[in-house]
């Protein structure tokens, strides 16, 4: 209520502007708006750049060989965060893990809105058969146990690495941006600049890709940013499960399920805590971000 | 209302055909054969090749596939290579518990989200509201692993108040009364991890229908008749609020049927999720894609059974 206010004053002060703000800008002032926001902002940036900083710095020697004579330390002075059953620094393995939890999440989420913009824009634009048919598939996949099949696919790929896990998450999860895409496309094509563009002989790829992409753009941002944090939560999971990274590539999931073992959760648990609250944290940060940037997508609920 | 009931299942069996021959494709990639469980030193490999051609081995895979499906029809799904045991009285012996488990789940996310649905609703921007949109936020960022360790590290471990993991305790009799209540006890905590995550769609939708029905003319109406306040929310605005959640309802149980695979493997409670990951370990694939089968049909049913809901308490989704 008190935004709606707010912004019923400032339409009666201000003439009105021409020149719309760019979304960017429009988030800025969003996060810069929303204490929560910016403090998450804030602190995901500075996880990420210690993340990736730290990452690049760790000693391979003490954070990924094993070594017998330094297992199941304490932290200490040494190893701030003590080591795993192997040895290792958590430290180190906690800065690694990190890293790859986030770059997996963001390569799926990238690959995700690739494919989801693309399929979802063509279903939307060309609508009729194309669309029928692009939707059957998405109906199709909407139906699948997901999570099933893909720990089946992951356990019948004999050698998975990296990029299989990111291709295989990937085939699983686009339908939904894809059937967002399509549902906003549907509506901007019976737009009149759509129509008047048709009339004026602009060839489909560029009203596609140059005028209706840049008018739904920010939704689609919006839901990536969502879209991220999950990704990260379903690698985490997986992994967990043991069906993720390979044992040897540490990531967040790996790293908490030292926790799987009764052992090491009630007496050792400076192994898998600082690892289970940093994607909490993340995660949270990553939510509150996307919800002020969904507050900025949505000319109703933006502040200015 | 029928006809659209009817319409709804003739869209469903090409669906249902695509997933079982995705499942036989994906078996198809599966290492071994009916005969895996069965080769033991005693039966000489002419014998095995002479079981493989008489139970079609080298068969056209349409033929295969036909097969298949006709042995599924008569439920036959094989047998557990790991347990020597015919896969549906394996899955019939876990989807007890699972059953169980998620019928408690569902009962909490219910009980949990109507009450701190109505009371986010109707203390909108107050402090009981902030503080529970802040929850939303914090359950929708906790991955379900995550949380269902935490609970056990504070809740079992720290205060010893819940099991750590597993569905009863082996000192109880099967079918006396302290054998339910323990299997009870060691449901309530991965049931409650599960329904403090689910329940956030519920409190989220229940918030803004809520927050919608508040200033509509049959409320405002009901309050200049001099409607207590209490009654305007529990009989006038609730009523209406609760219709959508409703058609939650048949997602939530086949998603929950389906076993929730991390909350059961996380509290190791034996049900069909953990059945499920311990089938791929131990290459028990016959299980698996029995598995698979049955966990697309409950949500194909349970996306069958939110429509027919959502046709019955709200006409107009009928008329389209």
């Amino acid at each position: 209520m008190d935004k709606l206010k707010r912004k019923a004053v400032n339409s009666e002060n201000k003439e009105t502007v021409s020149c719309p703000p760019s979304f960017a800008r429009l988030i800025w002032t969003e996060i810069s708006h929303d204490k929560f926001a910016l403090a998450s902002f804030i602190l995901l940036v500075i996880i990420i750049i210690t993340v990736f900083a730290g990452a690049s710095f760790v000693d391979p020697g003490t954070s990924t060989k094993i070594n017998l004579s330094q297992i199941n330390k304490a932290p200490s002075g040494k190893f701030i965060l003590g080591t795993d059953s192997a040895g290792r620094d958590m430290v180190g393995q906690l800065f690694l893990g990190a890293r790859n939890s986030f770059l997996i999440a963001f390569g799926v989420t990238v690959f995700c809105g690739v494919i989801g913009i693309l399929v979802g824009m063509a279903a939307g634009f060309f609508a009729g058969m194309v669309d029928n048919i692009i939707m059957r598939i998405l109906d199709f996949l909407a139906m699948l146990p997901n999570l099933m099949i893909i720990i089946v696919i992951i356990s019948l790929i004999p050698k998975y690495n990296v990029t299989t896990f990111i291709l295989v998450m990937t085939a699983f999860n686009w339908n939904g941006i894809a059937r967002l895409v399509r549902a906003k496309t549907l509506q901007q094509s019976n737009l009149d600049y759509v129509q008047a563009s048709k009339t004026l002989g602009t060839s489909n790829l560029a009203i596609m890709f140059r005028e209706v992409l840049p008018n739904i753009a920010s939704i689609i941002i919006v839901n990536l940013t969502l879209n991220l944090a999950g990704n990260m939560g379903l690698e985490t999971g997986l992994t967990f499960l043991g069906f993720g990274l390979p044992f040897s590539t540490p990531s967040l999931g790996t790293l908490i399920s030292y926790a799987s073992v009764p052992e090491n959760m009630q007496n050792r648990p400076w192994q898998w805590i600082p690892a289970a609250l940093l994607i909490v944290v993340m995660m949270l940060c990553i939510n509150f971000v996307g919800q002020a940037i969904k507050r900025a997508a949505d000319a109703k609920q933006r502040v200015t | 209302m029928w006809k659209t009931i009817i319409r709804r299942i003739l869209i469903l069996i090409p669906q249902v055909f695509l997933i079982s021959l995705l499942v036989f494709i994906l078996a198809n990639f599966m290492p071994g054969d009916a005969l895996t469980g069965k080769i033991d030193p005693n039966v000489s490999p002419a014998r095995l090749e002479e079981l493989r051609q008489q139970w079609g081995y080298y068969d056209p895979w349409y033929i295969k596939y036909i097969n298949w499906i006709k042995n599924i029809m008569k439920g036959d799904l094989g047998e557990s290579t790991a347990y020597k045991l015919p896969v549906t009285r394996l899955i019939g012996q876990r989807a007890v518990n699972t059953f169980w488990l998620a019928l408690i789940t569902t009962v909490l996310n219910y009980i949990i989200g109507i009450t701190l649905g109505v009371i986010s609703g109707r203390y909108h921007e107050k402090l009981p509201d902030k503080i529970i949109v802040f929850y939303t936020f914090f359950a929708l960022a906790m991955p379900s692993v995550v949380f269902g360790l935490i609970n056990i590290f504070v809740f079992s471990f720290k205060f010893k108040w819940f099991p750590v993991g597993g569905s009863v305790d082996v000192k109880y009799l099967a079918g006396t009364i302290p054998y339910y209540w323990d299997k009870l006890y060691h449901m309530f905590l991965p049931a409650l991890t599960g329904a403090l995550l689910y329940t956030v769609s519920i409190i989220q939708y229940l918030r803004s229908e809520i927050i919608d029905y508040k200033n509509s003319d049959f409320v405002i109406t009901a309050r200049s008749k001099g409607v207590p306040e209490n009654k305007i929310y529990s009989r006038h605005i609730l009523r209406n609020a609760l219709l959508p959640v409703a058609s939650f309802m048949g997602g939530d149980i086949a998603s929950l049927l389906g076993g929730s695979i991390f909350i059961e493997n996380v509290f190791s409670y034996p049900g069909m999720g953990k059945l499920f990951l311990e089938s791929i370990q131990r290459r028990d694939y016959a299980v698996v894609n029995a598995l698979i089968i049955l966990f697309a049909v409950l949500t194909v049913l349970g996306t069958l059974l939110s429509d027919i809901i959502m046709s019955a308490v709200d006409p107009r989704i009928r008329i389209k």
